[in-house]
């Protein structure tokens, strides 16, 4: 059994788990600790991908990465980093998918944190970021990590966007979903077997973690 | 000294009302706020934090305004330099004794002090531990330390003896005197508590619906009021009267029947009953 893939997958899904614990951390504070206008269209932004079809998604995102594009020619032409059918573009993608299963739990759990300890932070001279860092993100700490955890799991099945914007170069972008999908349609049913068992392994774990965390957060 | 003269319109689902505060306190002078929920007392706290603002009107301590709707001044709660002890206490669940006690210093501030208050508060062996694994009187303790750490310059308090037992009252209610007092700020104290504002309260502000309905000493407030029930000790027992201890306040009762010293009663001020308490020392 080719395990290639699974281990692709697995660094996809812990770098993008690392890079949305930073980028959920920093988002969460400004949405919640600030009122802007169109603070209300950008959580529905952030939501969005828990409802757009993968390939939907994956479609636009593969027009973004398009070289010709404003964001795909200044990433691809001035940063060298080239997006379309790369690991990094399905990195870039995948933390985009994924940042609603970061997010929800974190702010979930930021609504239930009693405004009274917000107050005593601020009456002690402590700014907003202090106050967050200090005081709101210890005490949601199990929702952080069990946003990270979901993330973890999404990323490991997502199919729809990977194939869109990745399609399936090995060593690069064919991870284990798409293995899988190919082990399928060329009929290798014992491999796709071990494929599926391993996949469904993993998120079993992480759905007992997930539970556990969640378990703690009621607590 | 602390001038309040605001206005602010407050809509508490099915009722609403203007609160209008229009209050002077000395340094050192400890104020209790009294009345029915709802009254706006939290409210006014909050504003005098700068948690909320006032709709119109000023506050100001020692001439420094921390806000003024004519001037369009508002200073951040962060700048206020104001210690608020809350109804539930707030020690940080996630931090240490000792680590929710040096949040509270402010930049510069020793942390000597922390320690050798930690000891005369009787609590330097548990700075290591939890707020869940302290028991209710070293918690109490606890918060008044980290009020007292922050070098306020006006401390509010919303009712910090509500679900405390008698001793653990009667404790903050002496700790309140004889640590709160020397600092010489001033002190707004949000209390349904008719003893210890009569122990420790130099003045009572009573609210209803926003206004101020009375200003004057906790004995003539108290002592005049349809609404509180008094619990004194009987301090002596004379031919047909008894000496009731309520506070600061002794009360000399018309009294036939058997009675000994020390027993509690319940005293009922404006009909001018009162009866044996059930449950003495905590309440009938």
């Amino acid at each position: 059994m080719n395990l290639h893939p699974l281990w692709l997958s697995l660094e996809l899904a812990a770098l993008t788990t690392v890079i949305l614990l930073g980028l959920g951390v920093v988002i969460a504070y400004g949405v919640h600790f600030f009122q802007f206008p169109g603070r209300g269209i950008l959580r529905m932004t952030i939501s969005l991908p828990l409802v757009l079809p993968p390939t939907v998604l994956g479609y636009y995102l593969l027009i973004a990465f398009q070289p010709e594009g404003i964001f795909g020619s200044f990433v691809t032409g001035t940063l060298h980093i080239p997006l379309a059918f790369s690991f990094g573009g399905l990195l870039l993608g995948s933390v985009i998918f994924s940042l609603p299963f970061m997010l929800g739990p974190v702010f979930s759990a930021l609504k239930q944190v009693p405004q009274h300890y917000i107050d005593l932070a601020y009456t002690m001279g402590k700014s907003k970021w202090v106050t967050y860092w200090k005081v709101s993100l210890p005490m949601i700490r199990p929702a952080i990590w069990s946003g990270a955890a979901m993330s973890f799991a999404h990323t490991m099945g997502e199919f729809g966007v990977v194939w869109m914007i990745g399609g399936s170069i090995p060593g690069e972008t064919k991870v284990a979903s798409i293995e899988l999908f190919e082990l399928v349609e060329s009929m290798q049913y014992e491999a796709a077997q071990q494929y599926a068992w391993i996949l469904l392994g993993i998120s079993v774990i992480i759905l007992f973690l997930v539970q556990w965390l969640e378990g703690k957060i009621g607590s | 000294m602390l001038k309040i003269d605001i206005h602010k319109q407050l809509d508490s689902g099915k009722e609403s009302f203007v609160l209008e505060a229009k209050l002077q306190v000395q340094g050192g002078e400890i104020v209790a706020l009294m009345g029915p929920s709802g009254a706006g007392k939290t409210t006014l706290l909050q504003i005098l934090a700068g948690l909320s603002s006032a709709d119109r009107g000023s506050v100001k301590l020692k001439n420094r305004s921390y806000q003024d709707t004519a001037t369009q001044t508002f200073l951040k709660p962060q700048d206020r330099r104001i210690a608020y002890i809350f109804q539930e206490g707030g020690l940080f669940p996630h931090m240490t004794l000792k680590e929710n006690l040096r949040f509270a210093l402010p930049p510069g501030a020793s942390s000597e002090t922390l320690e050798a208050n930690l000891h005369k508060l009787d609590l330097a062996d548990m700075k290591q531990r939890r707020p869940d694994q302290l028991s209710g009187g070293q918690r109490q303790r606890a918060v008044l330390l980290r009020a007292m750490l922050q070098q306020p310059h006006m401390l509010l308090m919303d009712e910090p003896l509500s679900a405390q037992d008698e001793a653990r009252r009667a404790q903050l209610g002496h700790l309140i005197q004889t640590w709160i007092r020397p600092l010489h700020i001033p002190v707004i104290w949000v209390s349904h508590d008719a003893e210890e504002v009569l122990n420790v309260a130099d003045r009572v502000v009573y609210m209803e619906e926003g206004k101020i309905q009375r200003i004057d000493s906790p004995e003539n407030i108290l002592l005049t009021s349809p609404t509180e029930t008094l619990r004194g000790r009987v301090s002596e027992v004379q031919k047909n009267h008894v000496i009731v201890q309520i506070g600061r306040q002794q009360l000399r009762l018309p009294y036939q029947g058997k009675v000994e010293k020390g027993v509690w009663i319940d005293v009922f001020p404006l009909s001018g009953t009162y009866q044996i308490a059930k449950s003495p020392g905590t309440g009938t």
